[in-house]
């Protein structure tokens, strides 16, 4: 077992390139969108962009945690991947100054921080927690959770890199992963809130923290996935990822699809079903004028699809049926975060019911896919892309059901 | 080394270093020793104390059948419920049972689709405890609906009146999803032991035992093929009872959310359901098999790694229901809807507070000690954890339910609920059968899945590389 670094080989040279090619398009198409629809489209995009990249980094981290909470032994030969997807967490807090900014001025996407909604009643009941200070105050807070849980977390996996037979930094996560799951738990809940339940200023659900967290999960799986093929299928990694790893990453991703899917009915189903204006007006909004499609599009490829293709066994070993259904899922991922925001900065602040969605909208994402994916080539560049000395890894390589 | 030694070593590691990895057996049995040690529990004598202890939770049961038919004959009205409050202990009850009920199927399919091989020991207590909870679910949801000898109006069929359930009522839907979930934790728990029935058929002494065993194992001979159909079968019913699990409490959450009522109606409930179901689950698991390791001596098989896995749980899903009260909390502030925000003030400071503090006290606040290892490993801490938990869970309900009803929308009409004896009778009637229920499970049925714990006996796995202990 040793260090394997994949710097230097063509398949990370290629996401350099894709992600430079992102970056640079959807830096561009961020411009022309400032420029052609003005500030609040821009914003919106950028937020879209933001927080399906912000999340999934963020929950990389939790996967990384929650594989130490449970001592896992098989995804040690997986886990780095996701390590390497943290690389981003730092850089949040410059990505989040655009949008605190944007807020301060009063004329943000975000219709609390505007200085008339001193006259709306219910807005008034919310002013000590939706007002511009309060929430600039409470994105430092998450970025310094983030920032301590990167460093300490994803640090201590990369500091038994170096130390060999002793195991002092993964004993350290052991012992300390729990503590920032419940740290994550609770920023990603309050950072949901804020960036995206506070579009709809009026409305509220208290199962949206889970809700936002089931799509940022197994997104997050479904980008492991994704690498965990695609290494392997170029060669790499091969004593240490076996069919077995395909196996649960295939399980896993079907298993919180469902779980995203249950959590997406619950919210849906109890709204519907009481029926009370200041709730249905969310959905309301969300299956007229245009926007049902993209609701059908996520019961169809959020839930039936990924739970049609991975319900068998022997598909799960499939690397190229598991790359098409990590796609489909991460698509979906973008068609719901799509679905949140742009009805309501349209509803909003554009003040249009119609659809909201043109070429715009994919340039958030570009960017900041882009740099997602730069960050990630940086750290393939820097370290091993295994953590070939964890006290478990012979579990992984050894491993089989 | 003996079993106290290895003990009192695993004690002591936890001073230093602990091991990468724990065994989950002690005392290297062979397979023959395991045999023979969990099925002659079986064998051994009924002893006067088992025949005493069993009177007691008879004559629990019996008093509780008695209010039963004290409620049948007299009417619902024997009951406290008033004009606002029109449920009290019996729904309390029934969800508190069902919620018990959930800790079973989580251990042996959920866990078991996550490869935790240390479920193995304590699977079968928990299956057989989840049955038996959903029996006493049963006996409240059938006595609240007032003349329960109609009970077959619940069930869809076609019939001369050309009624029809009203399929938009969360209360059909209960007995879709409870009858659903009995059926498959049943037959989950009966197909997991069939391998052991017959171990028992080739290994009791007396004629009507083996004849009895024998026809339970179903013509079990351990032959390859058997094993190969037993292995996909238990496969295919973990994965069916996974998203019943998840489902089953969902679908009482919706009892209470898919009303308007404040306090009731919050999009949370179905998951927040869901692991509370399996906290308190875990902590009825835990009274149960703290006194059943003592009393059978057990302590090779259940060992403190098990417990201390155990309370991890117990600690997690009791941060996920801490979690569920804050939402709850904090949305109804966030709302600025002025009913929601009422209804949870008065909640936590009204007349109901008592209740509701006890519930974060035993809920959220008791588990805190788990964050250290040691408290996780003290036998009579968790003994006594436990027992909160399990108190504080019947109290979330008991919450949930009085809070919202008590104090309505027209003030004038507002009351306060207090049990009568009957429905307390209701309550030590349902724990003398769950008691009674699982006492001669542990003395006619191998408490220990046999041919599981086999499997994760050191060496019996492939590629095992057993890791020296520290």
């Amino acid at each position: 077992m040793s260090n394997v670094n994949l710097g230097s080989t063509p398949i990370i040279g290629k996401i350099n390139t894709i992600g430079m090619v992102l970056a640079v398009v959807g830096a561009i198409g961020l411009g022309a969108t400032f420029a052609l629809n003005g500030q609040q489209r821009f914003f919106a995009d950028y937020l879209l962009g933001f927080w399906y990249f912000a999340g999934i980094s963020v929950t990389m981290m939790f996967f990384s945690a929650l594989q130490y909470l449970a001592r896992a032994g098989w995804s040690s030969a997986i886990r780095r991947i996701a390590e390497n997807f943290t690389g981003m967490v730092p850089f949040l807090a410059i990505a989040l100054i655009p949008i605190i900014l944007n807020i301060l001025s009063h004329n943000s996407i975000y219709e609390w921080s505007h200085h008339d909604a001193s006259s709306d009643v219910i807005l008034q009941k919310k002013a000590a927690y939706l007002n511009p200070m309060a929430f600039a105050i409470r994105m430092g807070v998450y970025v310094l959770f983030w920032f301590g849980m990167y460093r300490f977390v994803i640090g201590n996996s990369l500091k038994q890199d170096a130390t060999g037979t002793d195991i002092t930094p993964t004993r350290k996560n052991w012992k300390r992963a729990a503590p920032w799951v419940l740290v994550y738990a609770l920023s990603i809940t309050f950072a949901s809130f804020d960036l995206l339940m506070s579009l709809e200023p009026h409305w509220f659900s208290t199962i949206w923290g889970v809700y936002t967290f089931a799509g940022h999960f197994v997104g997050a799986i479904a980008i492991v996935t994704i690498m965990t093929v695609v290494l392997y299928n170029n060669g790499h990694l091969r004593q240490y990822i076996t069919g077995e790893h395909f196996h649960d990453l295939g399980k896993l991703m079907f298993a919180f699809s469902v779980f995203w899917a249950y959590i997406a009915f619950s919210q849906y189903f109890i709204i519907w079903y009481a029926n009370l204006p200041e709730e249905t007006i969310y959905f309301a909004n969300r299956t007229s004028h245009g926007w049902e499609y993209f609701g059908i599009a996520l019961v169809v490829m959020h839930f039936v699809v990924p739970f049609m293709v991975l319900l068998r066994q022997d598909v799960k070993r499939k690397g190229n049926v598991l790359i098409a259904a990590a796609i489909i899922i991460l698509i979906s991922h973008y068609i719901d975060l799509t679905w949140i925001i742009m009805p309501a900065v349209g509803h909003h602040i554009l003040k249009t019911d119609s659809v909201v969605f043109g070429w715009q909208e994919l340039t958030g994402w570009m960017f900041f896919g882009g740099i997602f994916l730069l960050f990630a080539v940086r750290d393939y560049k820097k370290r091993s892309a295994v953590a070939f000395n964890d006290p478990l890894i012979h579990e992984a390589t050894e491993y089989t059901t | 080394m003996t079993v106290v030694q290895e003990q009192e070593r695993l004690q002591a590691s936890l001073l230093g270093e602990e091991p990468v990895r724990e065994g989950l057996v002690l005392g290297n049995p062979s397979v023959r020793d395991v045999t023979a040690r969990i099925a002659s529990i079986v064998e051994s004598k009924i002893t006067l104390k088992y025949l005493a202890t069993l009177a007691v939770t008879g004559g629990m049961a019996a008093w509780g059948l008695f209010a039963l038919y004290y409620t049948f004959t007299v009417g619902i009205g024997a009951w406290g419920l008033n004009n606002p409050v029109g449920w009290g202990w019996d729904i309390t009850n029934f969800v508190f049972w069902i919620g018990i009920g959930h800790a079973g199927t989580l251990i042996s399919a959920i866990l078991f689709l996550f490869h935790q091989k240390w479920r193995t020991a304590i699977n079968r207590s928990a299956e057989a405890m989840t049955i038996f909870a959903v029996i006493c679910a049963l006996t409240m949801v059938l006595s609240h609906t007032g003349r329960p000898w109609l009970f077959y109006w619940l069930l869809p069929y076609p019939n001369q009146m050309q009624m029809w359930v009203n399929f938009r009522s969360p209360l059909a839907w209960d007995v879709f999803a409870v009858n659903t979930y009995f059926t498959v934790s049943a037959l989950f728990w009966f197909v997991g032991l069939i391998p052991d029935l017959a171990t028992l058929r080739n290994y009791v002494k007396s004629d009507i035992a083996k004849k009895v065993y024998g026809v339970l194992s179903l013509g079990w001979t351990g032959s390859t093929r058997h094993w190969h159909h037993y292995e996909i079968g238990y496969m295919i019913l973990a994965g069916i009872s996974t998203p019943l699990v998840l489902s089953v409490h969902s679908v009482v959450s919706f009892d209470f959310t898919v009303g308007i009522l404040p306090g009731w109606h919050t999009t949370i409930f179905p998951p927040y359901f869901v692991a509370g179901a399996i906290f308190s689950g875990f902590a009825m698991v835990m009274t149960l098999l703290i006194i059943t390791r003592e009393v059978l001596d057990l302590k090779q098989f259940i060992t403190l790694k098990h417990f201390d896995n155990m309370n991890k749980i117990i600690l997690a899903t009791g941060m996920m229901v801490g979690y569920a009260y804050a939402m709850e909390m904090f949305i109804a502030w966030y709302s600025g809807s002025d009913w929601e925000r009422w209804v949870f003030i008065n909640r936590a400071m009204g007349d109901y507070a008592w209740a509701y503090w006890t519930m974060v006290v035993c809920n959220v606040v008791s588990p805190q000690v788990y964050w250290f290892k040691k408290a996780r490993r003290s036998i009579p801490l968790m003994f006594v954890i436990s027992i909160f938990v399990n108190i504080g869970m019947w109290f979330e309900r008991f919450t949930i339910i009085s809070t919202t009803l008590h104090h309505d929308f027209l003030p004038a009409s507002w009351g306060y609920y207090s049990p009568t004896w009957v429905e307390i009778s209701i309550l030590i009637g349902t724990f003398g059968i769950f008691l009674s229920l699982f006492l001669l499970f542990a003395k006619f049925v191998p408490v220990i899945a046999i041919a599981e714990i086999k499997s994760i006996l050191p060496g019996s796995q492939p590629k095992h590389h057993h890791t020296p202990h520290s």
